[in-house]
């Protein structure tokens, strides 16, 4: 038998949304921290990849996103290395949010996508700190296909790196990220908005956004990618 | 070639500083191959002797210069000369002046249109005019090629392993004539196995009330369809986990409970998916 735990790439996942319901207005995380994300009054539209049949959540861009309450979340308050990967089949608007739990020049982490013509669009992960705030960021995330994307942010070096589809990028650093500083309860866990709850929607299609207090590194990357890149036709 | 095929001979430089400019005017470098017929000593720009080895030239493919900028984050090198030589998907690419000189990877695609894609992209952009050679290796033969496509089939099968999964919650009873989802799999992926719902009663107090219900989908569309005797309990329960049993499925399956209003009912599933 195999079990999830057993997994290497699973020890010490904090989140794992795979959007198995298929219906209903909460989705469970198959995490040992049992997060529940809600899709209540801000519902994304069930849907499936039709290659595979696999159960994806579709966002519109305007008013859809998931949440998990501040309190249930702080599991997710990372202030040192962490991983966030998630499978995503965007439609670009001008910036659009894919995970976070921050405040903006206060606390928390956030990765989201920028339109970007000239660079086949760049993902970015920001940090922030009292006042201010921390970024990296790749280029080449491409609209319209299924991709896996994600950071592995080293807290001893102060420098994150970009993932897509299980390989590194080249990724911009603009003199290093300082760790995050610490929501506390204050802050939800986002996926498709950002924190307000009121602009840069996700538009497009989602699945298993994840995340680890620590790096995967390529190996790691390598292997998630691998492992289920069957269901999305990558 | 012959041993004595190989060329020898001073350079024009060599030659300068032997004679000086003027003796060395109108002269022409020769070298005398093995059937006493002669042929021209080939030198670069800057005087040096070139010579030619054919065992090293059999590993270079290729040699030449980029024609425009790469993309920015160094997964092409552009060079339109390519597009009048053979298809060199496979072979190695390895940059030889620039930001990123001594760098060596992988091709990954047809090179014909004269754009050159590595398996894992250089260091960063590679620009216009930076020198680079493809050379005649192939890490990947057609023995190691058949090897990975054994293991990518193996993959698969592990890939199609059912994992132990878990997960669970809390639902708050509705009230009675309600029916609140506890556990759900509306539409999965395919096959997989549900083993087992525990729902824990212990918020259940006397004269409340919790019906269990579990239903399948057997073929695709429908609704689910309920699978037998709804389980009824009533009040205080002296051993309040209750385990609810499943069975294989692969067009979706639910477990709700309808209960007095306000009751909470922590709940916990296991299943290989």
């Amino acid at each position: 038998m195999i079990g999830y735990d057993n997994l290497a790439i699973n020890r010490q996942i904090a989140l794992d949304l795979p959007f198995r319901e298929a219906s209903g207005l909460i989705t469970h995380d198959v995490a040992k921290p049992h997060h529940i994300a809600s899709l209540a009054g801000h519902a994304p539209v069930w849907g499936e990849v039709a290659l595979s049949g696999l159960g994806v959540l579709e966002f519109n861009g305007t008013s859809q996103y998931l949440e998990i309450p501040a309190a249930d979340t702080q599991d997710l308050d990372f202030t040192g290395d962490f991983a966030l990967a998630v499978w995503i089949h965007p439609v670009f608007g001008a910036c659009d949010m894919l995970m976070c739990r921050s405040l903006l020049d206060n606390c928390g982490w956030e990765m989201y996508i920028d339109e970007n013509a000239s660079v086949n669009n760049y993902l970015s992960l920001r940090s922030n700190q009292a006042g201010s705030r921390t970024g990296a960021y790749a280029s080449d995330f491409t609209a319209d296909e299924w991709q896996l994307v994600g950071f592995d942010y080293d807290s001893a070096t102060s420098l994150a790196t970009a993932f897509k589809n299980g390989l590194p990028k080249v990724t911009t650093n603009n003199g290093g990220i300082l760790d995050p500083i610490a929501c506390g309860v204050t802050q939800k866990l986002l996926i498709g908005v950002q924190q307000g709850e009121i602009s840069n929607f996700f538009k497009g299609k989602m699945w298993r956004p994840r995340a680890w207090p620590r790096k995967l590194g390529t190996a790691g990357w390598a292997q998630i990618f691998e492992y289920h890149r069957h269901w999305l036709g990558v | 070639m012959a041993e004595e095929d190989k060329v020898r001979g001073l350079s024009p430089n060599d030659l300068r500083r032997i004679l000086g400019d003027a003796l060395l005017a109108g002269v022409k470098l020769l070298g005398k191959k093995s059937d006493d017929t002669f042929e021209n000593i080939i030198t670069d720009d800057e005087g040096r002797l070139q010579v030619y080895d054919p065992k090293v030239g059999s590993l270079i493919s290729y040699a030449g210069t980029t024609t425009a900028d790469g993309a920015g984050d160094g997964s092409t090198l552009i060079d339109n000369v390519l597009t009048t030589e053979p298809d060199f998907d496979g072979n190695l690419v390895i940059i030889t002046s620039g930001d990123y000189k001594g760098q060596a990877r992988d091709i990954d695609g047809v090179t014909t249109g004269g754009t050159v894609t590595p398996l894992s992209a250089f260091g960063g952009q590679i620009v216009s005019g930076v020198t680079f050679v493809i050379a005649a290796l192939r890490f990947t033969p057609a023995e190691v090629a058949a090897i990975l496509a054994i293991l990518s089939d193996v993959f698969d099968l592990v890939n199609a392993l059912l994992v132990l999964t878990e997960t669970g919650g809390m639902v708050t009873a509705t009230g009675v004539g309600t029916e609140d989802n506890v556990y759900v799999n509306d539409d999965p992926t395919g096959v997989f196995k549900p083993l087992l719902v525990t729902i824990d009663l212990s918020d259940l107090a006397g004269g409340e009330v919790v019906t269990v219900r579990t239903y399948y989908r057997i073929a695709p569309g429908g609704a689910p369809v309920l699978k037998g005797a709804p389980v009824i309990f009533v009040g205080v329960q002296a051993e309040p986990l209750k385990d609810i049993e499943l069975q294989p499925n692969r067009y979706g399956l639910e477990v709700t409970l309808e209960g007095t209003t306000g009751v909470v009912f922590p709940w916990e599933v296991f299943y290989k998916v």
